[in-house]
């Protein structure tokens, strides 16, 4: 369980901040999907872990933005978009870049403007694109994972592909 | 010259791999983010992994009731204990035989029984009540 753990800990954390935006959620997040992975499927086989993960961590992910949602009614006075203000991720491309030589850097960069294409998406062309392209779940898993059918998981990522190429072809002045 | 399903397969297949190009570019920024993590973030998810393990050791270590774990669930037991549930229901159900009830006394007459006790009245009610059905099952 902890050699799984560790293997899936960053994706996850990756896609945990993507949905929320901010750091300290994307880790409350995972440690409550951690925890409820540990406590309740320890029993299952390891090959099960995987999805079963997935999916506790895409219904924390619903449930935090049903809370934001009721908390943005409840308290509709106070300025609620904090995405600006949470940008503490990734935190990584920026330092990497840092003490890398100049040809490094544009590859960097490219790499950043490809990370804020991704946020530009909705959050479920978001999940569904890194669950079926970065994760590499199938469609009939990715399904199951988001609770939706499989035609919508399709959807969701070809709305997604096609949205991402034409963030970049227009960024870039380039044509894939 | 190509004809419309030569040309429309052919820009299937040139979307399909600017797709795949999209995706691939999209997974290489996704790796490269978390594999420069930084420290901090690393030693976080670190701290929150060893969290739930705790949990992982705390329910293997959890003590197990003391009715699943002794000797109730032994073979011998597993058949015993349905047959003499079974038993039991049997004998519960079992109408009483009407040869339990003893006889009653024939010297118990009404004339035998003090009339001033209330308690012995009752019981005088009750006797002569058995002996008018003792009289008539006798006809």
């Amino acid at each position: 369980m902890e050699v799984f753990l560790a293997d899936i800990e960053k994706k996850a954390y990756h896609m945990a901040a993507f949905a929320t935006g901010s750091h300290a959620d994307a880790l409350d997040l995972l440690q409550d999907s951690m925890i409820k992975l540990v406590t309740n499927y320890q029993q299952r086989p390891s090959q099960e872990w995987k999805p079963l993960f997935y999916k506790i961590l895409q219904n924390r992910i619903r449930d935090w933005h049903r809370h934001q949602k009721v908390k943005n009614v409840i308290f509709f006075w106070k300025n609620t978009n904090t995405s600006d203000d949470n940008q503490d991720w990734p935190d990584t491309l920026e330092s990497a870049g840092n003490d890398k030589p100049d040809d490094n850097i544009s590859k960097s960069q490219q790499q950043a403007d490809a990370l804020r294409h991704l946020k530009q998406l909705s959050d479920k062309q978001q999940q569904c694109f890194m669950l079926r392209s970065w994760e590499g779940l199938s469609v009939a898993q990715t399904a199951d994972i988001m609770g939706c059918s499989e035609g919508s998981i399709k959807t969701h990522y070809f709305r997604a592909v096609n949205k991402l190429k034409s963030l970049m072809e227009a960024d870039h002045d380039i044509s894939f | 010259m190509t004809s419309p399903s030569d040309q429309q397969s052919s820009n299937n297949q040139v979307n399909s791999e600017a797709s795949q190009a999209v995706s691939q570019e999209i997974n290489r920024a996704l790796d490269s983010s978390a594999a420069n993590m930084s420290a901090k973030t690393s030693a976080e998810l670190a701290h929150i992994r060893q969290q739930a393990l705790k949990h992982l050791n705390r329910e293997t270590t959890r003590a197990k009731p003391a009715l699943f774990d002794s000797s109730w669930f032994k073979p011998f037991f597993q058949l015993a204990m349905p047959v003499a549930a079974v038993a039991l229901v049997v004998v519960s159900l079992q109408p009483s035989s009407d040869k339990a009830i003893p006889a009653l006394p024939l010297a118990m007459t009404t004339s035998q029984m003090p009339a001033e006790d209330l308690a012995l009245l009752q019981d005088l009610e009750f006797v002569t009540w058995l002996a008018e059905n003792e009289q008539e099952i006798s006809l």
